[in-house]
């Protein structure tokens, strides 16, 4: 006889994978959950299954109305992010179903809605029901935690703390965060402009060619950018010398990447330099 | 002189709003909403609503929470009034005041006023002739 110890333990089935249909079912079970903790606060002791069901479905259907009015009117201003008065106005619209002070008034702004100040109402006279079960976060916010804190430092700073860190969803884990670029800011601001791009080898070019003569200075007028009074002494070739890369006879020398066009007399198709001088733009 | 001192008076007003506004989005931080911030941003994002500000999400949190509540209210109005309506001896009253039971009957009156209309089957049958009387079903 087989004694109950040596038999292994019956293997478990493996976890279904988290598809999206699992993801909604779990997001409405906790829905209920919340809805039910609400029905009690008013005052009911029980309720039926199927009318509770209806409720939660009614809840969702309700917020994600608003996120998508919100969204929609974002997104009409040319924006992708929703903001207060995105928020606000889809709320008075869903609110006008049954009305709220001052819906009437069409010209009013929407500091003073009277939606939102019936909220804050709500608020002040209704006790705090927090939800039942402690949440555990990453279930929601798949996206990395990396991306999510450096891009999260990046905003306004009157609102830095109330932006959040694990909210990109999209972005998978295993991908490195962004890097920080608030030093090649403070380089080009030294010209009293923000000069467009990452490259840092790009923008030392432009500070060069600034710096050249009256050609440049008419070019450097035309963009706007602001010379600065002492400016660094800078070397440069102009003849056929085949020592450096990318020199063209009779041209300026230029290093590639970002660049005006410069008709070149003189060309010399050498192999070497075939693809430094096509790739000057 | 009329035109800026108007100026001047909407300008203070608007900074009343702002001020009340400002106070009000700063005390939701302190209100924790029954629905949790994960579960709203999970439903905000399947709807395309991008919003890095935390208050926004508790604003939707709360107006959400709001209406429910009312619906509620509204459900347990007619609950009550369904009940002072039977009247029946002292003790079955007393004891089904204390079982409030949120039924489809009284949801749906109460989500009427709301715009949403619900209609629940009342009962489903085996077949066409159930609960016929005898003499019909013989037909």
């Amino acid at each position: 006889m087989k004694s109950k110890r040596n038999r292994p333990p019956p293997a478990l089935p493996p976890p279904p994978p988290s598809t999206a249909s699992s993801e909604s079912d779990y997001a409405f079970t906790l829905t209920n959950t919340a809805v039910a903790q609400i029905c009690s606060s008013t005052g009911f002791t029980a309720a039926e299954s199927p009318a509770l069901r209806i409720l939660t479905e009614i809840a969702t259907r309700y917020l994600r109305s608003i996120a998508k009015s919100a969204a929609e009117s974002a997104n009409s201003a040319n924006r992708t992010e929703s903001n207060l008065t995105d928020t606000t106005s889809s709320v008075e619209a869903l609110c006008s179903v049954t009305g709220f002070p001052g819906a009437s008034e069409v010209t009013g702004s929407f500091l003073n809605s009277g939606a939102v100040t019936e909220l804050a109402k709500f608020t002040e006279h209704s006790e705090e029901i927090p939800f039942a079960k402690p949440l555990p976060r990453k279930i929601f916010s798949i996206g990395s935690e990396k991306s999510g804190k450096v891009l999260g430092n990046v905003g306004s700073n009157s609102n830095s703390e109330y932006i959040g860190g694990e909210r990109k969803k999209h972005i998978p884990k295993w991908l490195p965060a962004m890097p920080v670029i608030a030093k090649e800011e403070e380089k080009g601001r030294e010209k009293g402009k923000e000069i467009w791009g990452f490259c840092g080898k790009a923008k030392e070019i432009e500070i060069e060619r600034e710096q050249k003569g009256e050609e440049n200075n008419d070019r450097g007028e035309r963009k706007g950018i602001e010379l600065a009074l002492n400016r660094e002494k800078v070397r440069f070739k102009i003849g056929s010398d085949g020592g450096s890369g990318g020199l063209l006879g009779g041209g300026v020398c230029r290093r590639g990447g970002i660049g005006k066009r410069v008709l070149c007399e003189n060309w010399s198709f050498d192999d070497k330099n075939h693809h430094q001088n096509i790739g000057t733009k | 002189m009329n035109q800026s001192n108007q100026g001047q008076q909407t300008s203070e007003g608007r900074h009343e709003d702002d001020a009340a506004l400002a106070d009000f989005l700063a005390s939701l931080m302190d209100y924790t909403p029954t629905i949790p911030d994960e579960l709203v941003e999970h439903y905000l994002g399947k709807s395309g609503f991008q919003c890095p500000d935390v208050r926004l999400i508790r604003l939707v949190a709360v107006a959400t929470q709001k209406f429910i509540a009312d619906v509620a209210t509204d459900a347990l109005q007619h609950c009550k009034a369904r009940q002072s309506a039977v009247v029946k001896d002292k003790r079955d009253k007393q004891q089904k005041d204390k079982r409030l039971i949120l039924t489809m009957d009284d949801l749906s009156k109460s989500l009427r006023e709301y715009g949403v209309n619900v209609k629940h089957q009342e009962y489903f049958a085996d077949s066409p002739s159930a609960g016929l009387d005898p003499a019909s079903r013989e037909e």
